[in-house]
């Protein structure tokens, strides 16, 4: 009887400093999910009465003209080249770091410190490096004879390379290094040791044994950033290109915010985001699916 | 009884979270002094209390304290938002597409009995084209703060220096294309002066447009846009890719060449005119040059009353004072604007004299002659969707005729789609 009250006590403690994130979840989370699943179904102004539409938006959304096709592709080139770049070059650093050289600390430090700015404030530093006349970036190049730079954030093909680059810069990126660099350290030092006396070289010992043996902590970080693209492709986007040049870079995110704040469109807006949430979703599983038969476990 | 000490322990938990999660909603009311009235007012210019209409209002008005909520980025937006999760403030600085949305919508009140009560606002003094404005209602809303448009700023000293003419107000878009061309200075494939900046503001297209002949907006509220369109895009076509004068378009206006000193004209609002006043270079201002037609788009904004203030009465004693004769020669003094008011934008207060310029002040006649309310009475994100297009064209992304055929009549239902 008493071991039975102790436990309750604890439970309602629990639940008690567990309320906040509770509440949190609700209120900022699950509340708005619910909420954008009825509003999809809706046609509203923001300033009026929510009128029931049916499925009329879901229909909009797929016809002729709507951008909704354009926004999607928009999204799916962001979130491979974005991954892609976020994997790639934190891994790099993350094996930097790995090396034991002196002043390691003030290179983890250098490192991560972008990655702790507002990534808004970092996208108008760039919006002033990338800039066609006056960027430092096209400076550069003209000081070693390239005098025909590129017009970086308004070409169709360049805006790419740009955002991708902004992206190692970022939040997301600097995240993962630190995650890659505390995997590197769990790598049984004996395997290493095989190897050397094997004879493999650096990229030997890291193709076999260092990627196999992060392979879980990889899929992680693709799977978190592939979501994390989904969502952050707004604040790097929103202020760097506005979703120029021509639509090219209007990713879902920035459609879903445009259509329903700079619109009024809400329940289209709301479509966006269901649709927004079930791709997200559906990539995830995916990922984890393919993942089974690449990610060693052991 | 210890139970319910533990029970009790675990509600203030759980309430101390909710509060936690709870948020300020930034609501006016009297302050600790009962005696003084707290009133909210938004505006997209970055200003504190120490500005001088708000300084003459809390001289005049010591018993109402008006609180800023300044709004640079995006007003509109978080203008709207703030309507809908009821915190906006109690006099709202409208945009014009917004007035009458939330008018319809209730969220602002009727001022008819106000301005009927008042001595100070005369609503007949305004110029034609605000006072146009007030057909979008049934009945007085929004009163205009001020109103803009554009011009062509020039720098002298470059002119001088290639032994060009200065602009004039007769000039049309072939002068100002050959000038750029004089004007254009090049090192090798690189330019190291430009004739004329690329637009960087859409208002500046939409004047282009209305110059080329198009209405821009109907009478309806539709989008007018056809030859005049057509024309507009050839020409800053010409000066982008032909003549090769003007820089392409560029994300953002992060960087202003015309203020750098790397070109000599520039299209810009009026308001530039008290940002240039430090320019380190001689410069004027003269009207936009014609085409078809002689054009400016307008800009003005409406002070409104918040329906869900507390405050109304304060909130018009505000409005009232800066739609006085005083408020508005101050008004125009900080905002370098013209009044809307006939009678005090003839006096001239709006005239901020910068150290190099501008010395053709009678540019501003243009304004009452030849400008119009077009596309800021649209959708802000559908025009400046349509303006990404004219800017793909520039950069060989699209043509002119997908812009007109296919990229206009979808801003179009999507407007269509708005109302």
């Amino acid at each position: 009887m008493v071991n039975r009250a102790k436990g309750i006590k604890e439970n309602l403690w629990a639940y008690g400093f567990l309320s906040p994130w509770f509440v949190g979840f609700l209120v900022f989370t699950g509340g708005p999910i619910i909420a954008s699943f009825v509003l999809s179904l809706t046609r509203w102004n923001l300033l009026g009465t929510p009128e029931f539409v049916g499925l009329q938006n879901y229909v909009s959304m797929f016809s002729i003209g709507s951008g909704f096709v354009n926004s999607l592709r928009a999204t799916l080139i962001y979130t491979v080249i974005s991954v892609a770049v976020a994997i790639f070059s934190s891994l790099f650093m993350a094996v930097l770091l790995n090396f034991n050289v002196k002043f390691l600390g003030i290179f983890r430090f250098c490192f991560f410190v972008p990655a702790v700015m507002p990534s808004v404030a970092m996208a108008f530093a760039f919006q002033l490096i990338f800039h066609q006349q006056m960027g430092i970036l096209n400076y550069g190049l003209s000081q070693i004879g390239i005098t025909a730079a590129p017009n970086w954030l308004n070409d169709t093909f360049w805006v790419w390379p740009s955002l991708g680059i902004v992206t190692i810069f970022t939040y997301s990126t600097g995240q993962m290094m630190l995650i890659f660099s505390a995997a590197l350290k769990e790598v049984p030092e004996q395997l290493y040791e095989a190897c050397d006396m094997e004879g493999a070289n650096f990229f030997q010992r890291f193709i076999h044994v260092t990627i196999p043996c992060i392979s879980p902590i990889i899929l992680f970080n693709v799977v978190v950033g592939t979501v994390n693209s989904f969502n952050s492709a707004f604040s790097i986007i929103f202020p760097l290109t506005d979703g120029g040049p021509a639509n090219e870079t209007n990713v879902l995110s920035l459609e879903l915010y445009n259509q329903a704040f700079r619109m009024f469109n809400m329940g289209y807006a709301s479509a966006v985001a269901v649709v927004l949430f079930l791709i997200v979703g559906a990539v995830a599983i995916v990922q984890f699916r393919i993942s089974k038969n690449v990610v060693n476990y052991d | 009884m210890r139970n319910l000490l533990k029970v009790r322990n675990f509600v203030i938990a759980a309430l101390f979270a909710i509060m936690l999660s709870a948020c300020d909603t930034g609501t006016s009311g009297t302050s600790g002094d009962s005696a003084e009235t707290v009133i909210r007012f938004s505006m997209w210019d970055i200003v504190d209390e120490t500005a001088p209409f708000i300084q003459a209002f809390h001289a005049a008005n010591p018993d109402i304290r008006v609180e800023i909520v300044g709004i640079p980025e995006d007003y509109s937006t978080v203008i709207n938002t703030m309507v809908v999760g009821g915190t906006a403030p109690d006099v709202i600085l409208a945009w014009e597409v917004d007035m009458p949305r939330f008018a319809a919508n209730g969220n602002i009140i009727s001022l008819d009995d106000f301005v009927a009560a008042s001595d100070l606002v005369d609503v007949n003094d305004f110029m034609p084209a605000v006072a146009g404005l007030r057909d979008m209602t049934d009945g007085l809303y929004g009163i205009p703060w001020v109103y803009a448009g554009h011009f062509l700023y020039f720098n002298k000293d470059m002119f001088d220096a290639a032994g060009v003419s200065h602009p004039t107000a007769n000039w049309t878009w072939d002068d100002m294309a050959t000038a750029a061309q004089a004007l254009t200075i090049r090192d090798g494939a690189t330019v190291t002066q430009w004739g004329i900046t690329a637009i960087d503001f859409p208002g500046i297209w939409y004047s282009l447009i209305g110059q080329g002949g198009d209405l821009v907006v109907d009478e309806n509220l539709n989008l007018s846009l056809g030859n005049g369109l057509r024309r507009a895009l050839e020409f800053q076509n010409r000066l982008t890719n032909e003549y090769q004068v003007a820089p392409q378009p560029g994300a953002g206006a992060a960087m202003d060449l015309f203020s750098a000193g790397m070109a000599a004209m520039t299209r810009q609002g009026n308001w530039f005119v008290a940002g240039y006043s430090d320019l380190p270079f001689n410069w004027d201002i003269v009207p936009l040059p014609g085409d078809a037609a002689v054009h400016t788009s307008l800009h003005t904004g409406f002070f409104t009353i918040n329906s869900a203030s507390p405050n109304q009465a304060a909130a018009w004693r505000f409005i009232e004072f800066l739609m006085s004769h005083e408020g508005q020669t101050l008004l125009s003094e900080f905002t370098a604007n013209p009044s809307a008011m006939m009678s005090v934008a003839a006096e001239g207060a709006f005239r901020v004299q910068g150290e190099n310029g501008p010395t053709n002040w009678a540019a501003f006649d243009y304004f009452n002659n030849y400008g119009r309310f077009t596309y800021v009475l649209l959708n802000a994100t559908v025009t400046s969707n349509l303006v990404s297009q004219f800017d793909a064209v520039l950069l060989g992304l699209t043509d002119i005729d997908t812009v007109i055929n296919v990229e206009v009549p979808n801003a179009q239902a999507q407007l269509d789609q708005l109302n």
